[in-house]
């Protein structure tokens, strides 16, 4: 598999495991001014934007580590974007950070998500 | 939802309140305090939500803001863990807390939830009497020490989930009630006069010192005792009151020299710091730290070697000596500190310690010699009204000498001579040292006769105008000691032997 297609399965997978725990899914792959959001959902009345990280092996790292605060930054920035463009500044949210472990075929092996990941940074 | 929590931040040695206001509403999820915190109260943040969780809580993913009122004043320190965290409880709902109006809060949160000691908390009492605060929660270890403070009543808590129940009124914490005080002039340490053998003229100086209060400077060769002798002092100083003591353990909670779940500090402070201090660490600074000026008040400051300090540290001892309290400015506030403390110095009669020693020579060259001393500024000898040589003992007059007399002894005198200084002055000053000009000229009057021995012996030994007023404050206690109302020529006669740095052609060789 390619990377891309990787990266596709990891959201489907992560897409799935949410829904299971009652999120709705808004939009996934969504673009704003200032870049793309993996996923956005509804948890009980609160926007979620999710960050998906998906790995074949961890030589690299832990996937979650790869979410530090620069990362964190670009996604606030691209949340308040969102949030923006459609007008709902005041809805409460959060952040949520998703790992997803594959094998190169393609299968998942694991599936980890972290809800109310980080805050924005000041 | 809003919450408003009451606590207080402490600037110098003092409290001031400071409202604790907790928004959380909707919006990018984030955690800020706004109100010109420090390092430490901007860390809160992480604590907080830590303990928050710990404790069985939950910081939900809100836009949580935190403003302290007033907004201009620098708020420092880790006190503010506990209102903050009791705020965003309350605005988040999770806890429904009714006795905030009356109670202020504070204290260092656990990552667990465990509530840990803080500076301050006397000073913070205080204020809360004060402002009109009738209740106040502290942590555990500080209990003992705020509840010194009569008219409020003081809750000490364990942990996060404690202070909840209490201000929930489900499980209210017991009022602490003051720990005995008992104002022993016994140091801890055990040392007592009895452990100096021979010195006598100096014994005697130190006595007149402490019944007068008067400032001592200490002149002789190492290893003479000087610092033993020193050590000592404050065991002769009368015993504390309880105002004194208050004042002294205020300041010592703010340097956070208290001791978890320790009351009132019972003895004089001896302080004595190194020649290497900084001025800063010895005038302190600001908002909040004292320096060791004003962490001996009420006490002694001893400065061992006193030509090796820094000569600028020297000149800021001036406006302590002169004012008994330290102004500290800094370009967003002055504080003034507390610092009416009385100066022991030692030094040696030259660099190398052995001028006018008979067992050994000294090996110090005329100029070196004068430069050490010069080291020492005239203002600063001028403050000192006692100037005593230590010289050496032979060990042979050592081991004969009968151990001395003990501290309890000496301040049955001395407090008997501070009893005659109270009823001459009914209030202020405290005693002859800190006589002004005119009580000087009212209260040290001589006859005839002393006049003219005065004049005689001052100008055979060729002492200045300023040593005159030095010579009469110091008889002035020498006389109270013998609870006489006329300063004798025999007082004069003893008290201008403790002006050998007035005589200038001795000390110089």
């Amino acid at each position: 598999m390619d990377r891309r297609a990787l990266g596709r399965a990891g959201e489907d997978a992560v897409a799935a495991a949410l829904a299971a725990r009652g999120h709705v899914i808004l939009c996934r792959n969504v673009r704003t001014r200032y870049g793309e959001i993996d996923l956005v959902t509804a948890d009980r009345g609160d926007l979620v934007f999710v960050e998906v990280k998906t790995r074949t092996g961890d030589g690299f790292g832990r996937p979650l580590e790869a979410i530090e605060p620069r990362k964190q930054r670009r996604l606030v920035r691209l949340a308040r974007a969102f949030m923006q463009e459609r007008g709902v500044l005041d809805r409460g949210c959060r952040f949520d950070a998703a790992a997803v472990l594959m094998t190169r075929e393609g299968r998942v092996l694991r599936v980890e998500i972290v809800p109310d990941a980080f805050d924005v940074p000041i | 939802m809003l919450a408003r929590v009451r606590s207080a931040v402490i600037h110098g040695i003092e409290a001031h309140p400071v409202d604790v206001e907790v928004d959380v509403g909707r919006g990018l999820p984030s955690f800020t305090i706004v109100g010109l915190p420090d390092a430490a109260v901007q860390e809160a943040r992480e604590r907080v939500r830590t303990a928050i969780r710990n404790a069985g809580y939950d910081v939900p993913a809100r836009r949580i803001t935190v403003n302290l009122a007033p907004a201009d004043v620098h708020k420092v320190g880790s006190s503010f863990d506990l209102p903050i965290a009791i705020g965003v409880l309350s605005a988040t709902g999770q806890a429904h807390p009714q006795k905030l109006k009356e109670t202020m809060l504070l204290g260092e949160l656990s990552l667990d939830g465990t509530l840990r000691p803080i500076v301050g908390t006397l000073a913070v009492a205080l204020a809360a009497r004060k402002t009109g605060i009738t209740a106040l929660v502290v942590p555990d270890g500080n209990g003992s020490e705020a509840a010194l403070v009569e008219g409020v009543g003081v809750h000490a808590a364990r942990t996060l989930g404690d202070v909840v129940g209490h201000l929930e009124t489900r499980a209210l914490l017991p009022v602490r009630h003051a720990p005995p005080f008992d104002p022993s002039t016994e140091r801890g340490d055990g040392v007592d006069f009895s452990d100096i053998r021979g010195q006598s003229s100096a014994r005697r100086a130190l006595e007149i010192a402490a019944a007068g209060g008067h400032n001592v400077l200490l002149v002789g060769p190492p290893g003479t005792g000087k610092t033993m002798l020193a050590r000592r002092l404050s065991t002769i100083l009368p015993a504390l009151t309880w105002q004194e003591a208050i004042e002294i353990t205020q300041i010592f909670s703010v340097a956070g020299l208290l001791s978890a779940g320790s009351g009132p500090v019972h003895v004089r402070p001896f302080r004595s710091p190194h020649h290497t201090a900084s001025s800063a660490a010895m005038v302190g600074r600001a908002p909040a730290r004292p320096g060791e000026v004003t962490l001996a008040h009420r006490g002694v400051l001893f400065l061992d070697e006193l030509p090796e300090f820094h000569r600028d540290v020297l000149a800021v001892l001036r406006q302590p000596l002169e004012d008994r309290v330290v102004s500290v400015a800094r370009i967003h506030s002055t504080v003034t500190f507390p610092a009416a403390f009385m100066l022991v110095a030692a030094m040696n009669p030259c660099p190398c310690g052995h001028r006018g020693d008979s067992r050994r020579e000294c090996l110090c060259t005329p100029p070196q010699v004068a430069r050490y001393l010069s080291r020492v500024s005239g203002p600063l000898l001028d403050r000192i009204d006692l100037h005593v040589e230590v010289p050496w003992i032979l060990p042979a007059e050592l081991l004969s000498a009968p151990a001395g007399e003990s501290s309890a002894a000496i301040r049955v005198r001395v407090q008997r001579a501070r009893a005659m200084q109270r009823a001459r002055f009914a209030g202020t000053p405290l005693c002859n040292a800190e006589m002004t000009p005119r009580q000087l000229r009212r209260h040290c009057r001589l006859s005839e006769t002393e006049q003219a021995f005065l004049r005689g012996v001052i100008e055979r030994l060729g002492l200045s105008a300023r040593a005159y007023d030095r010579v009469l404050r110091v008889a002035r206690t020498i006389a109270d000691l013998e609870e006489s109302n006329d300063i004798s020529a025999a007082h004069l006669a003893e008290t201008i032997q403790y002006r050998a740095f007035d005589r200038p052609l001795r000390l110089l060789g």
